[in-house]
């Protein structure tokens, strides 16, 4: 590793992190106007133009609010527990590729930080590390509604975390591979349109989106701090800085589920002209993968407008009883598609547009 | 002996700094599994463990596992304590190494005798001639686990995948009773449908499929 | 790259540490992960070999080691509980009501 790599690397992190963290930023900002107009109301509009100033604001808030760490709280797992929600929510951006190579000065620069053969594993890893700091905030705050908070929030985790996996093997047994990369460039086919999405794991994506809101603590399945009857969950006995983390891991793990979705089923960079051999094509991708994120992002406010939440055993049995099922469905499926096209080559027999080629 | 000591460092690589970290993280937290008074702490040290040595599987150049060494005992396993430690509220403190019975007089020597016929194993043997295989980067990686198992040990494989059948099963029998604990437990006792299908016996299931 | 006897020597340590555990602690959760932290000093072992082998085997014995600490982990918790709803307690000493 020369120190002109290192120094790449460095930057690219450095880079990655700030935009992350100003995204998280304004993803606050956004759900609160989407919010408001669905409710017919003006949102956030003080600060600033339209209130663009608001995360600012914010944020100055948070860190110079008094920090109270209540009297019977266990102290260390207490402290530790937002700096484990957030760590890993932000780990995760180290390997999602948000675009293609690109030439700058001569010298081949990925655009993500770094990509290996598991990438997909590592994400997965990560994500489902995130538990831990709901859990130990419940459990160490030593209260009532943040451990009932974290109870649901562990066995829902659990349970989702499940029909997530099987959600994605219809991808892994398409692309064959468990590089975030070549499952992005596996979909660059049909002029950069060829998305997994609908070609052919519709079914998966369809599971893979509802298990990640699920994850991800979102309505319809935030009941590990539904506030109407926990006070806030996990996060009842938090203020100040470790509060802002926790909520900032929360906004971090939309973006990756967000990008993830992005990643696996809609094509990543792929997109009309964006694997052409021009200059500019590598900043189309990126464009065009910021704009499908955006776009999942505001489903994620959109049904947060609009849908109720389940109750406790209504959330398990959708998950146990129809995600899975469904998902192992998918998997039986794409298995014996991929099959029958692998040993019989079917292809032959279609027109061509429908075998991908 | 001062020779000694700045040859061994310089010959050192960076995997050599990469080993001795995660092996300290290793033992330090391993120790802390043992050395805690309540089961949760010890399972939030149970973590640093699995993750430190998920970090040697990466120097051995087994990716594949480490990843899932992360998801199922990290991601899975450790919550499912973590989860049971939560439910039933376990904050009872005991003393460090408590068994004072007259076991600790013949678990004591045991255990030494246990580490110290490893290390003279591990002495004695020539382990330290054995060279690295070239091929171990080949040997790690997602393609080549899936092919052996299966092929070569498809029996394994699916005699694993009866014994979690087994376990879930035996979970759901243990849990079956527990019906009215649990909602009691999980808040909801004012509701009046019995809630929840067990979900322990579940998370191995991502990495047998 | 680092001599095996690296590897092997955690593993034994982490592997004792984990016997100790076993031998000395009354918790039966704690217990079951001091049982966890001898499997996983038992796959450090494997994959050292794996690796410096090169044979993928060793590392499919992992994999099985895993799905057997799941199974192991589901049932014993699966039977903590039972032994708390019974005995208000979970100290392994006081679980005797089979003893003679």
């Amino acid at each position: 590793m020369t120190l002109e790599m290192f120094l790449i690397t460095a930057v690219k992190i450095g880079l990655v992190l700030f935009i992350i963290l100003t995204a998280v930023a304004y993803l606050t900002y956004m759900e609160r106007r989407v919010l408001a107009f669905i409710q017919v109301r003006l949102g956030p509009n003080r600060v600033g133009p339209f209130g663009l100033l608001q995360p600012l604001a914010d944020g100055i808030k948070f860190i110079f609010k008094e920090d109270v760490i209540p009297n019977d709280v266990t102290r260390f797992i207490y402290i530790l527990a937002p700096i484990t929600a957030l760590i890993p929510a932000l780990m995760t951006f180290a390997v999602i590729p948000f675009g293609d190579r690109l030439e700058i000065f001569g010298k081949d620069i990925s655009l993500y930080v770094t990509g290996f053969n598991v990438s997909l594993l590592f994400v997965f890893a990560m994500t489902s590390l995130g538990v831990y700091g709901i859990v130990l905030a419940g459990w160490s705050s030593n209260s009532k509604y943040s451990l009932f908070g974290g109870l649901r929030s562990s066995a829902q985790m659990i349970s989702y975390e499940l029909a997530l996996s099987l959600s994605i093997v219809g991808v892994l047994i398409q692309v064959g591979s468990l590089d975030l990369v070549k499952i992005v460039e596996a979909q660059s086919g049909w002029y950069g349109m060829q998305w997994n999405v609908w070609a052919f794991q519709p079914l998966g994506f369809l599971l893979f989106f509802i298990a990640v809101l699920a994850e991800t603590n979102r309505v319809p399945f935030d009941l590990p701090e539904a506030e109407t009857e926990l006070v806030g969950g996990f996060h009842t006995e938090y203020s100040s800085l470790k509060f802002a983390m926790f909520f900032m891991a929360e906004y971090a793990a939309m973006i990756t589920a967000s990008s993830m979705a992005t990643v696996l089923f809609f094509g990543g960079w792929n997109g009309p002209g964006a694997s052409a051999d021009t200059w500019w094509a590598p900043l189309l991708g990126l464009l065009y993968f910021a704009i499908k994120v955006f776009a999942f992002l505001f489903v994620y406010i959109w049904i947060r407008g609009t849908l109720p939440r389940f109750r406790y055993d209504q959330l398990m049995d959708f998950g146990w009883k129809l995600l899975l099922p469904l998902a192992i469905f998918n998997i039986v499926f794409t298995a014996t598609w991929k099959f029958l096209f692998h040993y019989y080559d079917l292809a032959q027999y279609l027109p061509g547009w429908m075998s991908g080629k | 002996m001062f020779d000694a000591i700045t040859n061994y460092f310089s010959n050192l690589t960076p995997e050599h700094y990469f080993f001795f970290l995660f092996a300290i993280v290793a033992i330090a937290s391993a120790l802390e599994v043992v050395m805690q008074r309540s089961p949760l702490y010890s399972a939030v040290a149970l973590i640093f463990t699995m993750a430190a040595l998920a970090a040697n599987f990466v120097l051995l150049k087994a990716q594949f596992l480490a990843a899932i060494q992360i998801i199922v005992y990290a991601g899975a396993i450790i919550v499912l304590f973590v989860f049971v430690i939560m439910l039933l509220n376990v904050r009872a403190e005991e003393s460090r190494l408590d068994r004072f019975t007259a076991l600790r007089w013949i678990a004591a020597p045991s255990a030494i005798v246990l580490f110290a016929g490893a290390f003279a194993a591990i002495r004695f043997s020539n382990l330290d001639t054995l060279a690295p295989s070239p091929t171990a980067a080949a040997a790690g990686t997602t393609e080549r686990i899936a092919e052996v198992m299966f092929t070569k040990y498809l029996l394994p494989f699916e005699a694993a995948s009866v014994l979690i059948m087994m376990a879930i099963v035996g979970a759901l029998v243990l849990a079956a009773r527990a019906k009215e604990y649990d909602a009691e437990l999980s808040g909801i006792e004012n509701q009046e449908v019995p809630p929840k299908p067990e979900p322990e016996a579940q998370p191995e299931e991502v990495e047998v499929s | 790259m680092l001599p095996i006897t690296n590897f092997i020597l955690l593993s034994a340590v982490i592997f004792t540490i984990g016997a100790v555990g076993v031998f000395f602690k009354r918790n039966i959760i704690t217990i079951l992960l001091c049982i966890e932290l001898m499997l996983n000093a038992a796959n450090l072992a494997f994959v050292a070999f794996a690796s410096y082998f090169g044979d993928t085997t060793g590392q499919l014995f992992v994999f099985i080691v895993m799905t057997v600490a799941a199974a192991e982990a589901a049932v014993g918790l699966g039977l903590v509980i039972a032994i708390f709803r019974n005995r208000e307690t979970l100290n392994v000493d006081e679980a005797n009501i089979l003893k003679l």
